[in-house]
């Protein structure tokens, strides 16, 4: 009896937690597959799933980078730009740098977020300024880049750079998702159990009172979107392989994809809460249901009104309606 | 006590409010007479404000009823208060300072003054403006000005005037004003105007409710007092015949110790370790050569009235805002402080003034606050742990005896003097040694204050240096070794105040005013 209250307890405490959003999110992606499934076997097809794991892998890595800014309370419209300028630099430059383009197409990524993050935390431009004055920055040069070419291909001789990401470990198991996985469990322990990490959560919930603290926040701002720069910058390098080009507007979609998958993972839109599986299940859910979409028919055309849809109910359910009275209050 | 014939201006009966298995309110009665000043005492968390919300219709009673001049009242929001005569001047004042103080006063309801369906009538509004402040006696206040231009006393009147306003134009002849703690941020004349316009308030009819931490003040303005203990009204008492001592007793359920600052207890600083220095400090504007020496074990209290410079010296200290002249001299080392997280790495930190706004994250757990100014020190290689954390949280709970639901339960549920303890907690787990106390015991209950009080002079005695801005002259006193007045920016008097030889209040008054 006591073995059973006990696990009670554990229960009603974990649903005021994270872990509960994170079973919320689970329950979803669990049924939409399900649905998914019955509506069309071939959804869970090893050829299928390693279609989603190829889609998964580099958007899970944009959303990793961004999770931290999300709850930081700041936003980053860059994502996409970031991806595709990253993709046509490595595919312009990758027969000259050879392997050193890998440097120059990380060192990109860092100094977008960089300078998204310095402009946001010294100069107190909002990041969702910022962050729209680099998408057109990086788009416009992309297009520079490809000389107003719709893309730009890999040489062939410069394939070996990206081989690599083109393998299948298993028929269902490409090498493109494991950047994700390892990224994902670094995420995890650098947001969990680092000083950084608690800083990021401390200044999302109150930014005054974690300055007041003793925290940095310009640099805890500043090291976060360096590092979702160079995230991004790795998605870029991602679909370098899968497509052996880059193009201008190939990453157009995935800023509001990346932000829709973040927030369906539970993390709130207005900051201080959430978590990196949010993010994992929150990518997953995306892929799932861009997929899933396709799978049963309905047309591309069709998919953005869904996702714009899913931001929508997304923010909805993840925003603090319960304690919005107490803070008028008090 | 009142006639009994009379019908009461309020009533409630068996007010029960349950958060979940918490019980806030337990069956609590309360009766209040046309004309009647009653105040309301109690530790923090134990019902007052809970009440006020229920009668203000911010959140619904889990049972019981209300009454308003004998009719049943079940308000659903604000406006319904309102409507019923009621309204309530807010702690932390609900004015919109950048908009004039008409625009205030008549907020969401200019209906009356509109031209033709459109367009206001400004004119007008502001004749009736003035007036309302005219009927609460106050006659400076241009109510074309912004609010920002105003300071926090006046403020006040202006929301007393848009309360009374609102109530009076409900038609109700005889109103309920609640007053949230409106002393906390008065100096002593501000307040003596406060009640001088409460007891207004009662010739008039109105009623008032009077919600303070400190007894003295309830003592002298109500009429009648109720004393709130963990959710029920323990007594309810006139406030003739009786004294602090009782109140106290009903209150915490033990004695108060009647050294309240532990002054036996305060110790000699040590005079050859000089932890900070500053000299001739400036800020443009705000304050000029202000210069005095913080020593190992030593408290320095800072006196002087809103606007005398005293809080942005301790900003300056604390990295908050930059100083424009002057040196800080941190261990014998010049520094600049640009940020509060550089001051810190010095071992300076701050338990500021506005807990919930600058002390803590509401939304992040109680171990996670407490243990967010000592990160780095904290950590395990590169690994923070989280049984280094939670043993902290272990550590400070005990040692500061905070009530909490657990170290995962998030801060924004804890009541003002439990939130506060978990400042304390995060500041000293920091191991800084110099640090400044913004207003300490602001907002929080006699039995908590005494805690802290207790904790300050403990601080003390392991060599700390701490700068202590205070609400009242008598903490000041009590507590400091050494006493600052400041006026008008300026340091006029520097006084020392050992265990044996405390200076009186007149004294510090005479080189603030």
């Amino acid at each position: 009896m006591k073995f059973y209250t006990n696990i009670m307890e554990q229960y009603r405490k974990m649903s005021e937690k994270d872990w509960y959003k994170i079973m919320e999110s689970f329950a979803v992606l669990a049924v939409l597959i399900i649905a998914i499934t019955i509506m069309n076997k071939s959804f869970v097809s090893a050829m299928n799933i390693e279609t989603l794991l190829e889609d998964i892998g580099p958007m899970l890595l944009m959303a990793l980078g961004c999770s931290p800014i999300i709850i930081l309370g700041s936003t980053d419209l860059s994502i996409g730009a970031v991806a595709s300028i990253c993709s046509v630099a490595f595919c312009k430059y990758a027969n000259v740098w050879g392997w050193k383009t890998y440097i120059l197409v990380l060192a990109i990524g860092a100094f977008s977020g960089f300078s998204i993050g310095f402009l946001n935390a010294k100069a107190k431009v909002p990041s969702f300024i910022s962050s729209l004055a680099f998408m057109s920055i990086w788009s416009s040069l992309a297009l520079v880049m490809t000389s107003g070419k719709g893309s730009l291909s890999l040489n062939k001789p410069s394939w070996y750079l990206i081989n690599w990401a083109r393998i299948k470990i298993t028929s269902w198991l490409p090498t493109i998702a494991l950047p994700a996985v390892v990224l994902f469990f670094v995420y995890q322990y650098v947001v969990k159990y680092t000083a950084i990490g608690k800083h990021i959560y401390s200044v999302g919930g109150n930014e005054r009172a974690a300055y007041i603290s003793g925290v940095s926040v310009a640099a805890t701002k500043i090291i976060a979107f360096t590092f979702a720069g160079i995230m991004y910058a790795i998605a870029g390098i991602l679909y370098t392989g899968k497509l052996l080009s880059g193009s201008p507007d190939l990453g157009n979609d995935f800023t509001l994809l990346t932000i829709a998958a973040i927030a369906l993972g539970g993390t709130s839109l207005a900051g201080g809460k959430g978590t990196m599986y949010g993010a994992l299940l929150g990518t997953c859910i995306a892929s799932v249901i861009t997929n899933g979409m396709t799978m049963i028919g309905i047309g591309t055309w069709w998919q953005r009104v869904v996702f714009g849809t899913i931001i929508i109910i997304a923010a909805f359910l993840t925003s603090d309606r319960k304690h919005l009275n107490s803070i008028a209050v008090k | 006590m009142a006639d009994k014939t009379v019908t009461p201006i309020f009533e409630c009966k068996s007010i029960r409010k349950q958060f979940d298995s918490n019980v806030a309110l337990n069956d609590v009665d309360i009766v209040i007479n046309p004309g009647e000043i009653v105040g309301l005492i109690g530790e923090n968390g134990a019902g007052k404000s809970t009440l006020m919300k229920i009668i203000m219709g911010f959140q619904p009673q889990t049972s019981g009823t209300m009454y308003v001049h004998g009719e049943l009242y079940e308000p659903k929001k604000t406006t319904d208060a309102n409507k019923f005569g009621m309204g309530m001047v807010y702690q932390e004042q609900s004015l919109l300072t950048n908009m004039s103080v008409t625009q205030n006063i008549y907020f969401g309801r200019e209906d009356p003054f509109r031209v033709a369906g459109f367009g206001l009538n400004w004119a007008k509004m502001n004749k009736a403006a003035k007036e309302a402040l005219e009927y609460i006696g106050n006659t400076t206040i241009d109510p074309t000005k912004p609010v920002l231009d105003y300071n926090f006393s006046l403020r006040q009147q202006i929301e007393i005037a848009k309360v009374l306003s609102t109530v009076l134009d409900s038609g109700v002849k005889n109103g309920l004003i609640m007053f949230d703690e409106p002393t906390s941020l008065l100096s002593d004349a501000e307040v003596e105007a406060l009640f001088v316009q409460i007891r207004k308030l009662k010739e008039q009819g109105h009623s008032t409710i009077f919600v303070s931490h400190r007894l003295d003040e309830v003592l002298r303005i109500s009429d009648r007092i109720y004393i709130f203990k963990d959710g029920n009204v323990v007594g309810s008492l006139p406030t003739e015949g009786a004294d602090e001592q009782i109140l106290y007793k009903m209150m915490v359920g033990k004695d108060s110790t009647g050294e309240f600052y532990h002054i036996d207890e305060q110790g000699v600083p040590n005079q050859d370790n000089v932890l900070l220095e500053v000299q001739q400090l400036g800020l443009k504007g705000v304050f000029k050569d202000v210069s005095f020496s913080l020593h190992e074990g030593e408290i320095v209290g800072i006196c002087g009235v809103i606007g005398s410079g005293k809080e942005e010296v301790c900003n300056v200290i604390c990295g908050d805002v930059p100083q424009s002249a002057g040196k800080i001299i941190v261990r014998d080392k010049k520094r600049t402080l640009s940020a509060p997280h550089q001051a810190r790495k010095l071992g300076i930190l701050s338990v500021p003034k506005e807990r919930r706004m600058e002390g803590v994250v509401g939304i992040m757990s109680i171990e996670d606050n407490i243990v967010l100014s000592s990160l780095k020190r904290m950590m395990t290689g590169p690994m923070l742990k989280r049984s280094t954390v939670r043993k902290l949280y272990n550590q400070w709970k005990e040692r500061l005896n905070i009530k909490c639901p657990g170290p995962d339960a998030m801060v924004q549920s804890l009541s003002g003097g439990n939130a506060q303890k978990v400042v304390f907690s995060r500041v000293l787990a920091s191991e800084c040694d110099i640090l400044i106390l913004n207003h300490p015991t602001r907002g929080v209950d006699v039995g908590a204050k005494e805690e802290i009080y207790r904790l300050i002079r403990d601080l003390s005695k392991r060599g700390k240096g701490i700068l202590l801005l205070c609400d009242t002259l008598e903490e000041t006193i009590g507590l400091a070794n050494k006493v600052l007045v400041m006026k008008d920016g300026f340091i006029t008097k520097s006084i020392t105040a050992d265990k044996d030889n405390k200076p009186s209040k007149f004294t510090i008054i005479e080189n603030m005013m």
